[in-house]
């Protein structure tokens, strides 16, 4: 037996009961939401703190930084 | 706190020993952010800021609310972590996620704290650190300051913690204004001042809980003569304070009939309590005084609020100062 193999079977397995694999997918699903929910309110943020002149951006001819 | 708190959190065993997997549901962070005083928050501090004078972007508003909601929800899930303990005692809050063992204690600190972190950098960064700052002054007064100081020494815990609940109009204001001003420390002395007969209305016929609990509520620790007293003395004071805005000019005339209307119920009902003097065993006087108190508040902020709203709408706008 390889160590490799010795260690993967050293790894304690935790066998979750069908109310704790339901309860883990929901906050799974929720931190998703409020991580997409973040995004749109700092999006939202940045273009009403801003203006759209944030999108007016000079490009360098051949440089390829913005300015 | 963890003896007295429910251990139904799900262990799953091996070899190595005993793990314990949570079973909570995203409903039950939400409930540790108390969305009932989350609602009278985002209500007060919505007032706030469309009384305040100046402009602000929408969207920056609805994110400044969100932020204010937000700070709130984090100080309720830290007050939440700290008296779980007590929570589990009383009949009012044994439901609630921890002492129901659907969310451990250090779950609830670890998301109190990145909600506060979260919400006060975001107001801040986004708006102005007046309002940033007094959000974070109002997260660390409720959690430290009234939760873990406070609450447990002595029966003056709801007068100063009160505060914290008094804070959201003005940081609504500094939001659009930047600054904090004497209109803003009105609307945090309305709120100031009604959270004591408020509060004690509730304690009275709840003195046992709080009693179990070792709670030093006023009730049980003055007796209820001496709370009745204050209660009235506070109402008082509460029917002046709630009629200023419109003295002061920031509200209109609908607000100062509004406002002078429901201080004299307020008043008239706290006297009620003070001459009852508990002889009616379901203290069905306490309980209107704390019914009716809820709706004062939510009468003069609401006033507030419509008002600023057909004045930003139309620029129509009466003021008692035009009537007099």
């Amino acid at each position: 037996m390889t160590t490799r193999e010795s260690n993967a079977q050293d790894i304690e397995r935790v066998a979750l009961t069908e109310k704790q694999q339901r309860s883990r997918r929901s906050r799974n699903i929720a931190i998703g939401l409020s991580l997409f929910a973040l995004v749109v309110v700092f999006y939202g943020a940045t273009i009403s703190k801003f203006g759209p002149q944030i999108m007016d951006r000079h490009i360098e001819s051949g440089g390829g930084f913005n300015q | 706190m963890a003896p007295l708190v429910k251990e139904k959190m799900s262990s799953v065993e091996n070899s190595a020993g005993i793990y314990d997997v949570s079973h909570a549901m995203p409903g039950d962070y939400f409930s540790l952010m108390k969305p009932r005083v989350m609602r009278l928050v985002v209500f007060t501090a919505l007032a706030g800021m469309l009384v305040a004078p100046g402009a602000i972007d929408p969207v920056i508003g609805l994110i400044s609310i969100l932020c204010i909601a937000i700070g709130a929800g984090a100080s309720g899930a830290l007050n939440m972590w700290f008296d779980a303990d007590i929570d589990a005692v009383m009949t009012r809050t044994a439901n609630r996620p921890i002492p129901a063992g659907n969310v451990t204690a250090n779950e609830a600190l670890n998301f109190g704290v990145v909600l506060s972190v979260l919400s006060v950098l975001t107001l801040g960064l986004l708006v102005n650190w007046v309002a940033g700052g007094l959000l974070a002054f109002t997260i660390f007064f409720y959690a430290v300051i009234y939760t873990m100081w406070l609450k447990r020494s002595t029966p003056q815990n709801i007068v100063i913690g009160g505060a914290a609940g008094a804070f959201p109009p003005m940081i609504g204001w500094a939001c659009v204004s930047g600054s904090l001003t004497l209109e803003g420390i009105v609307l945090f002395a309305i709120i100031f001042v009604w959270t004591p007969p408020h509060f004690w209305a509730l304690a009275l016929w709840k003195m046992r809980d709080y009693d179990d609990a070792h709670v030093p509520m006023m009730p049980n620790v003055v007796g209820e003569k001496s709370t009745r007293n204050q209660m009235l003395a506070y109402s008082l004071l509460l029917a002046p304070v709630g009629v200023a805005p419109a003295l002061m000019g920031f509200g209109g005339l609908t607000y100062a009939v509004v406002s002078a209307v429901s201080g004299a119920v307020f008043l008239w009902l706290a006297y009620k309590v003070w001459l009852n003097g508990g002889e009616d065993a379901r203290l069905m006087a306490e309980k209107r005084l704390f019914g009716f108190s809820i709706f004062y508040l939510f009468a003069l902020f609401g006033t507030l609020f419509l008002e600023a709203v057909v004045f930003r709408l139309t620029g129509i706008q009466y003021l008692l100062a035009g009537v007099l």
